[in-house]
């Protein structure tokens, strides 16, 4: 009957924002920008985002 | 313009959850024991004043102040002292307890009589006697707050009503039930102490409240409403809001000509006027997402949490975390025999679910924790600082003026447990740069 109760620091409720919803507005804003780049630079300009992305990704993972 | 404009100071807007604001108080039979901690006040503990075997009544001093900043401790139930223990205080530390058994018959201590008050000495003497200390949840001897030493510069008198931590909505009943007693206790301080202004504020999520204390409050009281961000009830947030003074550092209300009362302080002072008896029961809210009947509830100080989770229905599972207070500053409960406290004004328990708390991550340097804090400080600064054992730093950082409201915490998107760092910068200070 007598369960262990959890005992922290306060605060106790944190608010809904994060570091993930904050990098996702990040990169919605970034989009009118990409599509900009595809018309002033062509294509090519998708490949090196997709590159560095992929590189980012990759290291963060493996690094951090 | 220029408040629009303001990065600064922002607080934060956490959830309401106001769901026992409509409900009437409802008084919780006597309980099988109470156990009357000596430490529920600010300032020295209070020695005991019995034994095993004594018999005491309602109103009878079972604990003595311990020194000018501390108060007597008074039984809410007439019954026999089961003996002395030690329990845990919240904040860990061990604590000496009266327990008593209730007979049953609430008999009166026959001394207990409405205070013979004419002058300011018997109204100082009357509050101390009466066992009152902050109930807004800080627990102050109110005796000691109402003898400032500069009690000429004062002017304004302000009632914290702000009540701004979520599910606590026991300051709201008080302004809804206990009016005249608020107005009575208000009319006393102005009166002894020579304030010729009272503003009372109330956060805008009031509305009743508002509208009862705006009919009822006589001339030289007025009522302001406060914007709903925490911590509009941190008393310095809270006399920059209704005085436009700013408290300086380091410094005290009364510094700025202020005096601050909690709602629930101030209408006890009008009740124990009237009646004479000392604080012996609390009115709290019990709440939080695993309690079957969420409520307010008049309860005997001294009442084990456990019997007052009961009264309110229990648990509709098992609980992960009962805490004494709002989730912004309430202290975990070890375990659910420990007692209500006079300052408590609030017991909430939640699941397992909700009381795991997300991962904390890396700091991204967004700034919210410095928008937010209500004080000005740096949050993050403070505990890089802390991090790195600069004591130097944390002294020009003002790291010891933070009052743990959990704002930087509760607005950081990374999660990091900020608010609790700072608490432990500020012991580093006081020992000298030692962790």
């Amino acid at each position: 009957m007598d369960n262990k109760l959890i005992v922290t620091a306060a605060p106790h409720i944190t608010s809904a924002d994060s570091t993930q919803k904050i990098m996702g507005r990040v990169c919605l804003a970034l989009v009118p920008t990409l599509i900009a780049s595809v018309i002033i630079f062509g294509v090519g300009s998708l490949i090196v985002t997709a590159v560095t992305v992929a590189a980012c990704v990759f290291f963060e993972w493996a690094y951090c | 313009m220029s408040k629009f404009l303001k990065r600064s100071a922002q607080g934060a807007q956490v959830p309401h959850e106001k769901r026992t604001s409509n409900q009437e108080t409802v008084k919780m039979p006597l309980p099988s024991k109470i156990v009357l901690s000596m430490g529920q006040h600010i300032g020295a503990p209070a020695a005991p004043q019995v034994a095993k075997g004594d018999q005491v009544c309602v109103g009878t001093v079972v604990g003595k102040a311990g020194g000018f900043v501390s108060s007597d401790i008074h039984s809410g139930v007439s019954g026999t002292v089961d003996g002395i223990i030690t329990i845990t205080a919240p904040n860990g530390a061990p604590q000496t307890a009266v327990v008593i058994i209730p007979d049953g018959k609430q008999t009166v201590d026959p001394a207990i009589a409405p205070p013979t008050v004419t002058d300011l000495k018997s109204f100082q003497d009357a509050v101390r006697a009466s066992g009152l200390v902050g109930l807004g949840g800080a627990g102050f001897p109110t005796a000691v707050k109402l003898a400032p030493k500069n009690l000429d510069e004062i002017d304004t008198l302000i009632i914290n009503g702000a009540e701004c931590e979520p599910y606590i909505t026991s300051d709201n009943r008080c302004f809804l039930e206990d009016t005249q007693f608020i107005l009575d206790g208000v009319q006393a301080v102005m009166k002894y102490l020579e304030i010729p202004r009272c503003v009372i504020g109330i956060e805008g999520n009031k509305p009743e409240a508002i509208a009862k204390m705006k009919s009822a409050a006589p001339a030289g009281v007025e009522v302001k409403e406060l914007p709903c961000r925490y911590p509009q009830g941190a008393e310095k947030v809270l006399i920059e809001n209704c005085t436009g003074r700013e408290v300086p550092f380091p410094g005290l209300p009364s510094d700025v000509g202020v005096v601050v009362m909690n709602v629930t302080s101030v209408a006890f002072v009008g009740k124990y006027l009237a009646t004479g008896m000392p604080l012996t029961t609390k009115r709290l809210t019990v709440d939080g997402d695993i309690i079957k009947e969420p409520k307010n509830v008049e309860v005997i100080i001294g009442t084990p949490v456990r019997e007052l989770m009961d009264f309110c229905g229990g648990f509709t599972e098992e609980p992960g975390k009962v805490l004494y207070g709002g989730p912004m500053m309430g202290n975990c409960l070890a375990s659910l025999d420990q007692p209500i406290l006079k300052n408590n004004n609030a017991v909430l328990a939640f699941s397992k679910k909700a009381a795991q708390l997300p991962k904390a991550t890396n700091c991204i340097h967004c700034g919210r924790c410095t928008n937010a804090c209500p004080l000005g400080l740096s949050a993050k600064e403070i505990v890089q600082a802390y991090n790195d054992g600069n004591v130097e730093l944390l002294i020009e950082l003002n790291a010891d003026l933070c009052m743990s409201c959990g704002t930087c915490s509760f607005v950081c998107p990374a999660k990091r447990p900020l608010a609790p760092s700072i608490a432990l910068a500020k012991i580093m200070m006081k020992n000298g740069g030692k962790k």
